[in-house]
């Protein structure tokens, strides 16, 4: 750029004067902060949105400024001055062409820098510095992200809390429950009914009791204690929980039948115990007239490369309206008369296959049945790329 | 029947701080018909001073068979079990691990220390009187049980 090139005699902007002129309006117009060097690190231009986002007084400013100048200045703004490269002539080799950062300033923005060189026919001519403030989008990550470890901890506390809460009781629970059924053995019938009557309720008080806390740590257990993932055959699995059923399947003379079960990624104790509360469940919900028939098949989603097991039974059903509550910690249908339980089953499940990266959902009939789905990773390679 | 069983001056130590678990193995103990006789100590240190007849226990007598707790006062049953299986004149004797804990760690400690066996104590008392009559049959019964 020479200046006796800028004008023509006439005094009417020649063509190169009108590309520069439209060259400084693009360059005012961008969202960023511009500035442009030549290769002895002379500024060539900048833009306003420069100045005013750095704000660089007057006396910086001034033609015929270096580089070098202007970034000593800006590092003096810096938090980390050593974020900012010193001049862009430190640059030995084409590979660092690019350089680019974020900078955190002494009074708290967040601003993130560009630098490129300015290639002409192959020959660099330049370098183009570019700064963007992006301290709102960097305060609400760093917010998105404290608030996700804050999360991650006070989740982990939680579980801590349940795990050594439920352990923790099981000693008091033993005092009161041994000291009862002391109590009932003794004198059961030697005081008066209404006294039989208490010691009764108290007995059974306990075993509700016991089973809530077993079951709330084994609940805490499932990632606090939770085994490492290993190529599972779920077959197995499958058959394990049903010795462990093989009471309640020949009282309640259920039938239990499966496809072919395929390897899974997984942990095979856990898993075993999802299979256990769903057939569990099967038979524990089952209409009067129709002994339990539940049968298990798969389907593998090769888009996911999961596993989708479904395990479907001809029991009572559950209403619409419930479908996602049987899942809540706790949560149950029915009275502790109508049915027993502590309402923990299903959430256990659900808290077992999500630490497997699947899901598991229902969909029921009431009066017809209900078919559980569940789905597990798939140990083949993935076709997905 | 009124069979009792009391090998000849075979003595158990119960090591069990929990008053009511004491309870419950002493009436699960009657209710087996099991003569022995059976000490009870309630921490870690005086199970320690039985086994080694010293302080108030200087005229004990060893134990032919230990029931121990694991989670104590002072020193805990995991030390206890550590320290009887270390010493020559005393890892002989069988310890049952007898505790509330179904701990995945607390069960492999036990064995890797060598302990005889791992039994979880049951909350139900009919439950306790089958696991305590099983004991019965197989330690006072079953199993020939070095000199004491």
């Amino acid at each position: 750029m020479k200046s006796q090139d800028m004008h023509s005699e006439q005094g009417h902007p020649t063509d190169t004067e009108t590309t520069l002129a439209l060259l400084q309006a693009t360059v005012e117009a961008v969202a960023d902060g511009v500035l442009t060097i030549d290769n002895e690190g002379a500024i060539v231009s900048y833009n306003k949105k420069f100045v005013d986002l750095w704000r660089v007084p007057p006396s910086i400013m001034i033609e015929g400024t270096f580089e070098a100048h202007i970034i000593s200045y800006l590092k003096r703004l810096l938090v980390r001055p050593e974020d900012l490269p010193t001049t862009t002539t430190q640059r030995v080799d084409f590979r660092q062409a690019e350089t680019s950062g974020t900078l955190e300033t002494t009074d708290g923005r967040f601003i993130n820098f560009f630098a490129q060189d300015q290639v002409q026919e192959g020959t660099v001519i330049g370098r183009v510095w570019s700064f963007h403030d992006a301290t709102d989008q960097i305060k609400a990550e760093q917010r998105a992200y404290a608030l996700m470890e804050e999360l991650k901890r006070s989740n982990q506390d939680l579980e801590q809390f349940a795990y050594v809460a439920s352990h923790d009781l099981q000693e008091p629970l033993r005092a009161v429950t041994g000291s009862v059924q002391l109590l009932a053995r003794r004198y059961k019938g030697k005081l008066d009914p209404e006294a039989d009557e208490f010691i009764g309720f108290a007995v059974d008080g306990t075993r509700r009791m016991k089973t809530l806390i077993v079951d709330l740590l084994a609940y805490s257990r499932v990632s606090t204690r939770g085994g490492s993932f290993a190529p599972i055959s779920t077959e197995k699995v499958l058959a394990q929980a049903l010795v462990n059923l093989s009471a309640a399947i020949e009282q309640n003379d259920a039938k239990v039948a499966h496809d072919q079960l395929p390897v899974v990624f997984g942990d095979a104790g856990q898993l075993a115990l999802v299979f256990q509360n769903l057939i569990s469940n099967a038979i524990k919900f089952r209409q009067d007239a129709k002994p339990p028939t539940i049968y298990i098949s798969t389907q593998y989603l090769a888009d996911q490369n999961m596993w989708q097991f479904a395990v479907r039974d001809n029991g009572i059903g559950i209403e619409k309206q419930y479908a996602d509550r049987v899942f809540v910690v706790f949560q149950r249908l029915h009275t502790i008369d109508e049915y027993p339980g502590t309402g923990m089953g299903l959430a256990l499940c659900k808290k077992i296959v999500t630490r497997h990266g699947g899901r598991i959902w229902v969909d029921s009939t009431p009066g017809e049945g209900s078919t559980f789905y569940f789905t597990l990773p798939s140990v083949e390679e993935s076709t997905q790329s | 029947m009124t069979t009792t069983f009391s090998p000849d001056l075979l003595e158990i130590l119960l090591v069990e701080d929990n008053p009511v678990d004491v309870k419950v193995i002493q009436e699960a103990f009657k209710e087996a018909r099991i003569a022995s006789h059976l000490i009870v100590v309630t921490d870690g240190e005086a199970a320690l001073e039985y086994l080694n007849r010293t302080g108030k226990y200087r005229d004990a007598t060893q134990p032919g068979l230990i029931l121990l707790d694991l989670n104590l006062p002072k020193k805990d049953g995991r030390e206890i079990l550590e320290e009887i299986k270390s010493d020559s004149a005393l890892k002989t004797i069988p310890v049952v691990v007898l505790t509330s804990s179904d701990e995945a760690d607390d069960i492999k400690h036990a064995y890797e220390h060598m302990a005889s066996c791992y039994v979880q104590k049951p909350l139900e008392f009919d439950e306790f009187m089958t696991v305590i009559a099983r004991l019965r049959d197989f330690w006072l019964s079953s199993v020939k049980l070095p000199d004491t």
